[in-house]
């Protein structure tokens, strides 16, 4: 137990410098979209003496690391399904097939651009686009080149 | 230097079933107005009580429905359409008491009239013509108010949000793993602004430390 509480804390710190570092590239983040936490229980005992709560708390302490570092700066968390994500992204951003979006955005940045990079830009768009309502949804699709990023 | 991928605007589709859906309300309210003529035309403020229902039934659809030439949906479920509900209330409340008022000012002459007006000319009289025709006018005047005020509000939207959300602006997704995630930091116009993998734990520590004390548990007590 005394392992874990020194891997959370080390998750909270590289949380917060993880956040720093975006900032020096975006100075103005109005939110975090985050997947979302399944239920665990209340303790770490309980959490490792059970099996299928062992396997879900370790992702659940770095999502509540990175959650409350962008608390403590301001920046609402919003939370994403990762399973529905990507439709709702498609939807955003108004395009039948995101995979060809993604691709297209693949090549205009390089490498590396894997499908964990796709599943965070569907939920920083989703998220982009939900704060704002159906009616005003993402209107253009631009995005910087490789030089740039 | 941005490249842009796609058009930003994109004219807005009807489908087959909305259209008929529509078509079968236009019928629907004009056989309506028609049964409601019959029942309600001889009484006092009959025609004109008559009139306020079916140029409602008419607005409601005209205005938030596409029609031809007027392609834009405009869904009462948009926060952005919902505050404007009040003002379009408003103005269809100030349509229907001058067109109240229009058309009991114009039964009351009608006796001071001279026999022109009650000439039928094969397709009517000036009289019926004077009265549908300014009605037509005052819908359709309405309807586009009424569109133009949506319309505008949706464009107040987006360019407010994108006001507060300049190209500087950005949302971070995160896909995480065990002790480390890929942070993808987005421009509200879609641009990609940023993505970085970055590690969650310090060196020598296990990245996924529930798991291991678990496991650590269970070699404990093999039994188990």
């Amino acid at each position: 137990m005394e392992l874990v509480e020194r891997v959370r804390v080390s998750a909270e710190r590289h949380a917060v410098l993880a956040l720093d570092a975006v900032t020096t590239a975006v100075p103005r983040i109005l939110g975090v979209a985050l997947r979302k936490c399944p239920q665990l229980p209340a303790t770490i005992a309980e959490r490792i003496t059970d099996y299928r709560a062992q396997n879900n708390a370790d992702w659940v302490m770095y999502r509540k690391a990175l959650a409350s570092a962008a608390e403590a700066r301001g920046w609402p968390v919003h939370r994403y399904d990762a399973k529905s994500v990507f439709g709702a992204a498609r939807q955003a951003l108004r395009v039948e097939d995101l995979d060809a979006y993604f691709l297209q955005v693949r090549r205009a940045v390089g490498p590396p651009w894997n499908q964990d990079h796709k599943l965070a830009m569907a939920a920083a768009i989703v998220t982009a686009s939900a704060a704002v309502g159906s009616a005003s949804n993402i209107p253009t699709l631009n995005f910087a080149t490789a030089a740039e990023i | 230097m941005f490249e842009q991928l796609y058009e930003p605007q994109k004219k807005p589709q009807v489908s087959t079933a909305m259209t008929l859906g529509i078509l079968a309300a236009y019928l629907v309210g004009a056989f309506g107005g028609f049964c409601l003529f019959i029942i309600l035309g001889d009484r006092t403020f009959g025609i004109q009580i008559v009139t306020a229902i079916t140029y409602t039934y008419f607005a409601f659809w005209y205005v938030f429905f596409p029609t031809r030439g007027l392609l834009e949906k405009y869904s009462l479920r948009n926060k952005t359409v919902q505050q404007q509900i009040p003002s379009l209330l408003a103005i269809h409340i100030a349509f229907l008491i001058m067109i109240f008022l229009g058309q009991t000012i114009w039964f009351a002459i009608k006796p001071h009239l001279s026999r022109y007006w009650a000439t039928d000319r094969g397709a009517g009289t000036p009289y019926a013509w004077v009265m549908i025709g300014s009605s037509v006018v005052f819908f359709f005047t309405q309807v586009l108010i009424s569109r133009r005020i949506l319309s505008r509000s949706g464009d107040e939207a987006r360019s407010g949000y994108l006001r507060i959300m300049s190209k500087k602006d950005g949302i971070i997704g995160v896909s995480d793993h065990g002790g480390w995630a890929v942070l993808v930091t987005v421009a509200p116009d879609g641009t990609l602004l940023d993505r970085r993998r970055v590690e969650l734990v310090g060196e020598g520590l296990p990245k996924l430390p529930h798991h291991s004390e678990g496991q650590r548990l269970r070699s404990r007590r093999p039994w188990s």
